[in-house]
């Protein structure tokens, strides 16, 4: 059983002077499955995923990821390992192509960068590979594209390549439909779940809508106020009566 | 986009034919005005690496400049070394001042960085200053001849002014190609990324602290190669070279010309030195003329002159594109 678990966190806070944004979660993310972290605005989701990629230290607990232990370890050493993440606003690389966007996550994780004066474009292998995430994505018609020129649902979909170009084992989405219309939720939605039947890799999404969640996810997690509420599959958390209590109220028949 | 490459290429071949051959039928006074424009185009270059390149505005960079300046006149007055050799320790001395002041200085980015490099660049300026038995304080060190060329086989006078214009070219070329050779490289491509959104790149995996690091190391040596030569120009190394005002040209140049294209810098140079050569035969405040020419193109241009100038002929060629 253990060897199904691919993050396991345990025991974990993180204050802000007094006020406990996370206080004393533990879960466990399953290897192979689409988990969704669910909570109403400042249930601490993202604080969540900040303390787990090193963006943030946690007052307390420990991080563990495929056995070894990453509490604490810098945001540049967790991606290494294979754990990565898009974000909740759009974090591209603006001014660059949509090519150069996938090709920096490409150069970090084959560890060119340091090659100084061979140019880039002797690097075919790269460029292929580039080439491959961008068709996969559907974006490979806009490779030589300012970045910054792309339509609001394309950019977020770079923002997945830059994550799926390290060769994560696990991806950690932040509202990857955030600020997305109904039409551009629909194609992301297919698009993890295209990727999640391509790749196997493990997915860790938050999501807003209710429909997106109960959809794709496999396992639910329910953070309220910092704290974890309820984890279950989408049945049990559709019927814990503490989920419609305290948070989801009538919405979750949607 | 093939009639952009060639239009690009005719460009570069007609600035490199006149650079090559002008001096040639030149007066003095021209071959000396194109040296000086040759070693702060490189010294723009060395500085645009940190700032178009990487994002981080350095208020600081003279330091090398001054680093290399002093190294060179140091070695050519105490040691009497030939060009090559002192040229290798003036780079060596700068790029090791550069990897010290650095370390330090990337830990903060942004305004932060730019006040780190401005506080260790008055540093630098006040040891030169008050240091009388190693830098000669505020003379300077003064007094040496230009050191012969060496090459083996053939030992060259640099004495005359076109011997040291070409010189200066032909390390200045070089200087600016291993530039351009490094912002085209993998490496090349994390810097731009980092310029973009430095939070992003480490979450990719790539330690920025190492990167800008590395960065603000090159560009320290490459100013230091300026310095030595504009030490050996100049017939002196002199406090100015570390001054504060020092670190500015630079970033003048680089907004002037165009911090986004790799040549801009190199032409915001030049149109700084043209300027400053016209107007000063008019009158010595020439300053407020450049003040009143940057202000509008900050303003209007962000790009720079380079830059607009790329941007409109691209629209240009676009545009006939699909007229046909």
């Amino acid at each position: 059983m253990e060897n199904d678990v691919i993050l396991s966190v345990k025991g974990l806070s993180k204050s802000f002077g007094k006020f406990y944004a996370l206080r004393d979660v533990s879960v466990d993310v399953k290897k192979g499955e689409i988990t969704a972290l669910i909570g109403p605005n400042g249930a601490g989701k993202t604080t969540f995923y900040n303390v787990i990629t090193g963006k943030y230290r946690p007052t307390t607990g420990r991080v563990v990821f495929e056995g070894r232990d990453i509490t604490s370890l810098p945001a540049h050493k967790v991606a290494r390992l294979g754990l990565c993440r898009s974000f909740q606003i759009t974090n591209i690389f603006q001014e660059n192509t949509v090519e150069e966007n996938i090709l920096a996550s490409l150069v970090a994780y084959h560890r060119k960068g340091l090659s100084l004066f061979k140019g880039l474009g002797s690097y075919r292998a790269l460029r292929e590979e580039a080439h491959r995430i961008l068709e996969m994505l559907g974006l490979a018609a806009h490779a030589q594209e300012v970045a910054k020129n792309l339509a609001y649902g394309d950019k977020r979909l770079v923002e997945i390549g830059i994550a799926l170009a390290s060769h994560p084992k696990m991806i950690m989405l932040d509202e990857p439909t955030a600020g997305m219309t109904p039409e551009e939720t629909e194609r992301m939605v297919k698009m993890v779940q295209k990727l999640f039947q391509k790749t196997g890799i493990t997915f860790l999404i938050t999501e807003h809508d209710m429909k997106v969640v109960f959809s794709i996810a496999h396992k639910i997690l329910v953070l309220h106020q910092g704290c974890l509420l309820a984890q279950g599959s989408p049945q049990e958390i559709r019927n814990n009566p503490r989920v419609r209590e305290a948070y989801l109220g009538g919405s979750l028949d949607a | 986009m093939e009639k952009g490459k060639s239009l690009k290429l005719a460009a570069l071949l007609a600035g490199a034919l006149f650079l090559f051959i002008f001096p040639h039928f030149a007066g003095v006074f021209a071959v000396l005005l194109l040296t000086e424009i040759l070693i702060f185009a490189l010294f723009a270059l060395s500085f645009n690496l940190l700032f178009g390149y990487t994002g981080l505005l350095s208020f600081g960079h003279a330091a090398f400049f001054g680093l290399g300046g002093y190294a060179m006149a140091f070695m050519v007055q105490h040691f009497h070394l030939s060009m090559l050799p002192a040229l290798a320790i003036s780079t060596i001395v700068a790029a090791l001042g550069a990897a010290i002041i650095g370390f330090f200085s990337i830990r903060r980015d942004e305004i932060y960085f730019a006040m780190l490099t401005l506080g260790f660049g008055m540093m630098i300026f006040t040891l030169v200053h008050q240091w009388r038995s190693l830098t000669g304080g505020s003379d300077g060190i003064t007094g040496f001849e230009v050191p012969v060329l060496d090459l083996l086989v053939k030992k060259l006078s640099l004495f005359s002014p076109w011997a040291y214009y070409y010189f200066s070219l032909v390390v200045c070329l070089l200087g600016a190609i291993l530039l351009w050779r490094l912002t085209l490289s993998p490496f090349g491509l994390i810097l731009r990324s980092m310029r973009e959104n430095p939070e992003r790149v480490s979450f990719v995996g790539i330690d920025i602290k190492l990167y800008r690091w590395i960065a603000f190391t090159a560009a320290g040596l490459m100013a230091g190669v300026a310095g030595a030569l504009f030490a050996l120009y100049d017939r002196m190394a002199s406090p100015s070279m570390v001054h504060w005002t020092m670190s500015a040209k630079p970033v003048l140049m680089a907004i002037l010309g165009g911090p986004r294209v790799f040549l801009g810098p190199a032409l915001g140079a030049l149109i700084f030195y043209l300027l400053e050569h016209f107007i000063t035969q008019y009158t010595q405040s020439w300053m407020i003329f450049l003040g009143a020419i940057l202000v509008p193109i900050v303003i209007f241009f962000p790009q720079g002159v380079l830059g607009t100038l790329i941007a409109w002929a691209q629209r240009l060629i676009r545009r006939e594109g699909h007229g046909e």
